[in-house]
């Protein structure tokens, strides 16, 4: 690697031992970043804390070390919050906790979710990072008060020079979230309770959490077309026209951008407060009450520009390593 | 014989009762008079009392009035119970009195309550603060200096940006404190309580957003509410004492709300306190219940403390949870 510049957030320039990228399972979205930054020679280590049953032995070996950290995890999910919401047994530091006990030379956070880059409190804590890199202007203007923010494109869509050629014929995904409450009710109240839209032969993707391999296993064994937990959301909605999400999935946004007929089935989903944002942001997605509501037959296939952004690699990398453009 | 006896008796016994009677009469006549006097005068001490409360009022109505016209007071909150909007115009004027505060005490603000490290830090004052908190802050090498006045009415040459202490001022109405943008700073200080009062009942306005490190707060708290998780009664006017005094657990909240993640109380004093870090309370954000309480405080003899004591509490809320 030949002689490089480090600055950190006071322009002073110092070496990083360590580019640490670290996420929690579906929500881990840098490991092509990482593999990028790998294959350039820097110094990555990668931390999933869901895959880590104890992430903290690992994080607490960079203690001493001058570290670049790159994180795509909500940020006051501590052992206490995440539990309350995901009850699991493995032991993980916050990116609060870990932004205070290392002090980084550079801390960037890279959002998993397109609908809601940050979720409610998370926005007071924004100034903890030197730079927010985000998929589009619209939240680079919106959080461009709070810190640093650097438009780079939607990290998932990554350049796909593949043309993809649908047919006439309707093919509708789930791209399944909420999944928790799923999790809650077992496989086969839950294959019960999604039958009425899967019956009009809707394939599902369930998101990378605990026990998806599971159920997907399960599904498919009831003859219900299921793809893999780890295909990446953004090709499978480049391979269907009709999209069908729940809550305030990332899903909403990523394919209503990328031009896509998107369907939000509301029974059963949470939206807190946020069910008018939704509208704001996505004014043409589409809404039904009931799962049984649901007919493929009437639903129309919109044709609307792609204004979803591809991923700029090169762009993120310089502003990861170097601090600037 | 007999005869003449009884006349005599019943002519002693008339001279003597009579006049003891007649005596008596008199006084009980004066008694019910001057009872009837005392019931009247009562009833016109308390009609008095009702006009004074009613002057009273429209005093406060044309106060308030003057304020809207102003544009200092602008109500915009949800809560427009009578209660909320009384205390929110208690707190402007308090802030609009500007008390002074002593030198000693402004330098044991640093010194002995927050006891903070100011080398290369950027600070917000916000409000009324006495000029000695920029010089010490300064002499501790704090690196930039921002003052938050909302004292509109103060015609006062010594609120200008001062380069000599790397101080720049930025006037705002109160209730404006919302639509200004502030710079990101390490630290921010509210020393004065009445400032402190108006600021925790709106979530400090945006001003957690613009703090990297921690924010030092100074307000009067119930004892006794250290020691429970309830939140009711969340503050209270004390008018005698001219001060709003609140639920310790209402101002965690607050203080969560406005975007620290840890809050602790660094400093109490009052009476019945000998130890003045006796407050051993930490709580952390939570996503479902705004907060959850990581450490407790046990008190041995809840005697110690009744509804009525009061204690003097600054407050150190942390941006990031300090590990131990």
């Amino acid at each position: 690697m030949s002689q490089i510049n480090y600055p950190n957030s006071h322009n002073n320039y110092v070496k990083p031992e360590v580019f640490l990228f670290y996420g929690f399972g579906s929500e881990y979205v840098l490991h092509d970043l990482y593999l990028a930054m790998k294959k350039r020679q820097y110094p990555c280590l990668e931390v999933d804390a869901l895959k880590e049953t104890n992430s903290k032995i690992i994080i607490d070996k960079l203690a001493n070390k001058k570290v670049i950290f790159i994180t795509s995890a909500h940020f006051l999910l501590d052992k206490k919050n995440f539990s309350d919401f995901y009850p699991n047994n493995n032991k993980f530091y916050s990116v609060l906790e870990i932004i205070k006990l290392f002090k980084p030379i550079r801390s960037i956070y890279i959002p998993h979710d397109l609908t809601q880059p940050l979720i409610d409190k998370e926005t007071d804590f924004l100034n903890q990072f030197d730079f927010f890199l985000t998929p589009n202007d619209l939240f680079t203007t919106i959080y461009g008060s709070y810190c640093k923010t650097e438009e780079v494109g939607w990290i998932k869509y990554l350049k796909n020079d593949r043309k993809i050629h649908l047919n006439n014929l309707k093919r509708a995904i789930w791209l399944l979230s909420d999944y928790v409450l799923h999790l809650k009710m077992g496989q086969e109240a839950s294959l019960k309770r999604l039958k009425p839209v899967l019956d009009q032969g809707v394939s599902i993707k369930f998101p990378l959490w605990m026990g998806c391999e599971s159920f997907a296993q399960y599904f498919d064994n009831q003859g219900i077309t299921v793809y893999s937990p780890y295909t990446n959301s953004i090709d499978l909605i480049m391979e269907h026209q009709i999209i069908i999400t729940n809550g305030l999935s990332s899903i909403n946004a990523e394919s209503y951008w990328l031009g896509k007929t998107t369907i939000n089935i509301m029974e059963n989903s949470h939206y807190g407060d946020k069910k008018e944002y939704l509208t704001e942001l996505l004014p043409e997605l589409l809404f039904v009450e009931k799962i049984t509501d649901f007919n493929l037959s009437k639903i129309p296939i919109m044709e609307r520009s792609v204004a979803l952004k591809t991923f700029n690699m090169d762009k993120t990398i310089q502003l990861i390593a170097h601090g600037v453009k | 014989m007999r005869k003449e006896g009884k006349n005599f008796l019943a002519k002693a016994l008339k001279r003597i009762l009579e006049p003891f009677y007649q005596k008596l009469s008199i006084k009980l006549k004066a008694d019910l008079q001057v009872a009837e006097q005392q019931r009247l005068l009562h009833h016109l001490i308390g009609r008095v009392d009702t006009l004074s409360i009613q002057q009273l009022a429209l005093t406060n109505q044309i106060k308030t009035t003057s304020l809207i016209v102003s544009g200092v007071y602008n109500s915009t909150e949800d809560e427009t119970s009578t209660f909320w909007s009384a205390s929110i115009i208690y707190d402007i004027f308090a802030i609009l009195k500007n008390q002074s505060q002593s030198s000693i005490s402004v330098f044991n603000y640093f010194n002995e309550i927050t006891q903070v490290a100011l080398k290369g830090k950027s600070i917000i004052f916000v409000s009324g603060v006495d000029p000695l908190y920029s010089q010490i802050a300064k002499k501790q090498g704090a690196e930039s200096i921002v003052r938050i006045e909302m004292n509109p009415f103060v015609a006062n040459k010594r609120l200008t940006n001062d380069e000599s202490r790397n101080e720049k001022v930025i006037f705002v109405y109160p209730t404006n404190m919302a639509t200004l943008s502030y710079p990101l700073v390490d630290l921010l200080f509210v020393p004065r309580q009445a400032v402190a009062s108006f600021l925790i009942k709106h979530h400090l306005f945006n001003l957690g957003s613009r703090v990297k490190q921690k924010a030092f707060i100074t307000l009067a708290v119930k004892t006794y509410s250290v020691f429970s998780t309830s939140k009711t009664t969340p503050f209270a006017l004390e008018e005698n004492q001219s001060l709003t005094i609140f639920n310790d657990n209402y101002i965690r909240r607050q203080l969560h709300k406005a975007g620290f993640f840890e809050v602790k109380c660094i400093n109490s004093q009052g009476i019945g306190i000998k130890n003045k870090q006796f407050d051993k309370k930490v709580t952390h954000l939570s996503y479902q219940n705004d907060y959850k309480v990581v450490r407790d405080n046990k008190l041995k003899d809840k005697k110690l403390f009744n509804d009525n004591h009061m204690s003097i509490k600054t407050y150190v809320a942390n941006k990031l949870p300090e590990l131990t």
